[in-house]
């Protein structure tokens, strides 16, 4: 994926671009608002990262230029301001995901990457079936088959399995499913949803975890074919 | 400042009786000799003309007005005209030229104002006015002007001893206050002599004031306290790993777990941010209606598998309709955090519930876990930062999931009270409803 980094500080930047290029993406890095908002404006990306307080121009006032003139490419704000109103503003502001510093790396490659996925994938064309192996999830009928048998879900692990297979491939973390499944903000006090991944597996007969993957100490992968 | 105040006060009250008494005499003199003086102008201007009308103008003059008399008298002192007959034994003088003696009325004695004028033949008119009605009303004044004048006495006295008495209770206040700022001791008091005046009122909100400042400064002080001491470990404890593992081969295993114990560092100062800005009331703005009975049940269907794990049951009893008003992802949290907590200290095979009961006035909540319980003398501590009974040292967390849980309440204004579940914990949350 080709991405920008609108980002002041430094270290964050270099960290970060290290680790998108080690992870195959190409990455474009802007310092200030109007160097990040020209870029934006004149090349073609798949994702944009974006600091919310930034000289000369501030992040959501980035956005929302962005959005004004119909650019619709995915972003992914970076804040140190952490409260659900500061997101919520954030979100509303045109962004498309929120995460709060400091964050592990891994936490924003995978958003990153949900929202590049997003970007190739619109939900206009999104498929009412989702396949990986011999797995495959009927969206419409909310039937899910192993290998032509039927499973029995109940809603919240059939919502659980189906952002997973929606985003197979890739790595999802506990706090975007918990954000993804369950639509609360919070945090959450001990591995709740080590317990529902592991429920999960049990019903899908995932013995040895080789359907649904864990990434350790990040989260959990569906991979494309297993 | 006192005693200004009091000098004033005496000064207009001393001009005050002052004017009224001048104003009174002059008032009663002048107009009287005036009056005489023209009746005696009278008499003149008639005598130089012709004699012999003198004597009927008296008598008119006698006949119409009950309030002059002449005694019109030749120079050995024979009467002429006039009904002063005979001139009044005892005469006093008021003023320069003017005499006073009382005369026989219908009324009886009263006291008239006298003038006598010698003409050049020798012959002598006495004119005399009662001035019985204005003497009178001159004692009333005179009498007024004592009652005013004690009145404004004892008016100066109560003020100089009001504002002695204020001024050096202020002055007292204002003393205390900068020993407070100069020494930065909270733990001073004001004094408070009484209970029945307003100063007293304000010394004893002040101390109010300064009971809840030290509380504050106290929570702070033993907050920080508590942080530097609760992340000490862990951060040692990261130390020590990373020192460990100078001058060997590092697995990723070792940076995954150096990553965690940052994590859990980090993950501690997000509480505590989290919960100075819920208490800060910062996110007011996202308070709406919420049905708890939803949030419940996704709390439920959240943990109910970790239950399960340990055997547990989570029994739920929602009531329809409990609206109250608020912020969804902070219940959550709050009820997330009490049932994580049931489930951590409550034995395999138990069963938690989750009750729920409305009334007029409120919504309650009722978490029953079949655990050790809270013992009395912990029920206030365990909602302070970083606080951990001594049920909870073996199990993880950071000591703030109950102060967390406080603050969301307190931002709800909702009450939450722990009580003896026999065997267990209860662990009750009341809401107003939202109409």
């Amino acid at each position: 994926m080709k991405l920008l980094i609108i980002e002041d500080d430094s270290k964050i930047r270099a960290y970060v671009e290290k680790g998108l290029n080690e992870a195959g993406h190409t990455v474009d890095l802007a310092e200030d608002g109007e160097k990040g908002l020209h870029l934006a404006s004149t090349e073609k990306y798949d994702a944009l990262i974006v600091d919310r307080m930034l000289p000369k121009l501030d992040g959501l006032s980035i956005i929302k230029t962005l959005r004004g003139t119909g650019n619709l490419t995915g972003v992914l704000i970076l804040s140190s301001l952490g409260d659900v109103d500061d997101r919520v503003t954030g979100l509303r502001s045109g962004g498309d995901d929120y995460l709060v510093k400091p964050f592990a790396f891994i936490e924003l490659l995978a958003r990153v990457e949900a929202l590049g996925k997003r970007a190739t994938s619109p939900s206009s064309v999104q498929s009412t079936i989702l396949k990986a192996g011999n797995l495959e999830m009927d969206l419409l009928a909310r039937k899910v088959r192993r290998g032509g048998k039927i499973i029995e879900l109940q809603a919240r692990e059939f919502r659980l399995l189906e952002y997973l297979l929606k985003f197979k491939g890739q790595l999802v973390t506990r706090t975007m499913l918990l954000e993804g499944v369950w639509d609360y903000h919070f945090d959450p006090q001990t591995s709740v949803i080590d317990v529902h991944i592991s429920r999960l597996r049990k019903k899908l007969g995932d013995s040895n975890n080789t359907l649904i993957k864990t990434v350790r100490g990040a989260g959990y992968i569906i991979e494309d074919s297993f | 400042m006192a005693l200004l105040f009091t000098v004033l006060l005496a000064v207009s009250a001393g001009i005050l009786f002052y004017s009224l008494v001048d104003f009174g005499k002059q008032d009663f003199l002048g107009a009287t000799e005036a009056a005489i003086d023209t009746e005696i102008r009278m008499i003149s201007s008639l005598k130089t003309s012709q004699t012999e009308s003198v004597v009927p103008y008296i008598e008119q003059r006698t006949k119409d007005d009950q309030i002059v008399r002449f005694r019109y008298e030749s120079e050995n002192g024979k009467l002429i005209a006039g009904t002063i007959d005979p001139m009044p034994q005892k005469v006093d003088k008021i003023a320069e030229g003017i005499l006073r003696f009382d005369l026989d009325t219908k009324r009886g004695q009263e006291t008239f104002a006298a003038k006598i004028h010698t003409f050049q033949d020798g012959s002598r008119i006495v004119v005399a006015r009662n001035i019985h009605e204005i003497i009178a009303n001159y004692e009333r004044l005179k009498q007024l002007s004592w009652l005013i004048m004690s009145l404004m006495s004892a008016v100066v006295l109560a003020s100089f001893g009001i504002s002695h008495f204020v001024v050096s209770r202020i002055n007292r206040i204002a003393a205390t206050a900068q020993n407070i700022v100069e020494t930065g001791d909270l733990s001073q008091r004001l004094a408070i002599d009484s209970r029945w005046d307003d100063l007293s009122n304000l010394a004893e909100v002040l101390n109010g004031f300064l009971t809840k400042i030290e509380d504050l400064m106290n929570g702070v002080r033993e907050i920080s306290n508590n942080i530097a001491h609760d992340l000490r470990t862990p951060l040692s404890g990261l130390r020590s790993d990373i020192e460990s593992m100078k001058g060997r081969a590092v697995s990723n295993g070792d940076v995954d777990r150096l990553l965690a114990e940052a994590d859990r560092i980090l993950a501690i100062f997000h509480a505590l941010l989290r919960i100075t800005n819920i208490e800060k009331g910062k996110r007011s703005q996202s308070m709406r209606d919420v049905d708890l009975g939803k949030i419940l049940g996704d709390v439920v269907d959240l943990y109910e598998p970790v239950a399960e794990e340990k055997g547990m049951k989570i029994n739920i009893n929602a009531v329809s309709n409990a609206k109250i008003r608020g912020d969804s992802d902070l219940l959550f949290q709050l009820f997330t955090n009490l049932i994580d907590n049931a489930i951590k200290f409550s034995p395999e095979g138990s069963i938690i519930r989750l009750h729920t009961s409305k009334s007029r006035e409120c919504i309650t909540v009722a978490i029953e876990d079949q655990g050790p319980g809270v013992p009395d003398e912990e029920k206030e501590k365990v909602f302070k930062h970083f606080y951990r009974g001594d049920a909870s040292r073996s199990t993880p967390g950071n000591g703030l999931g109950l102060s967390l849980v406080r603050a969301v309440a307190e931002h709800h204004q909702a009450h939450i009270s722990l009580e003896n579940a026999d065997p267990g914990l209860r662990v009750r949350v009341t809401f107003q409803p939202y109409q």
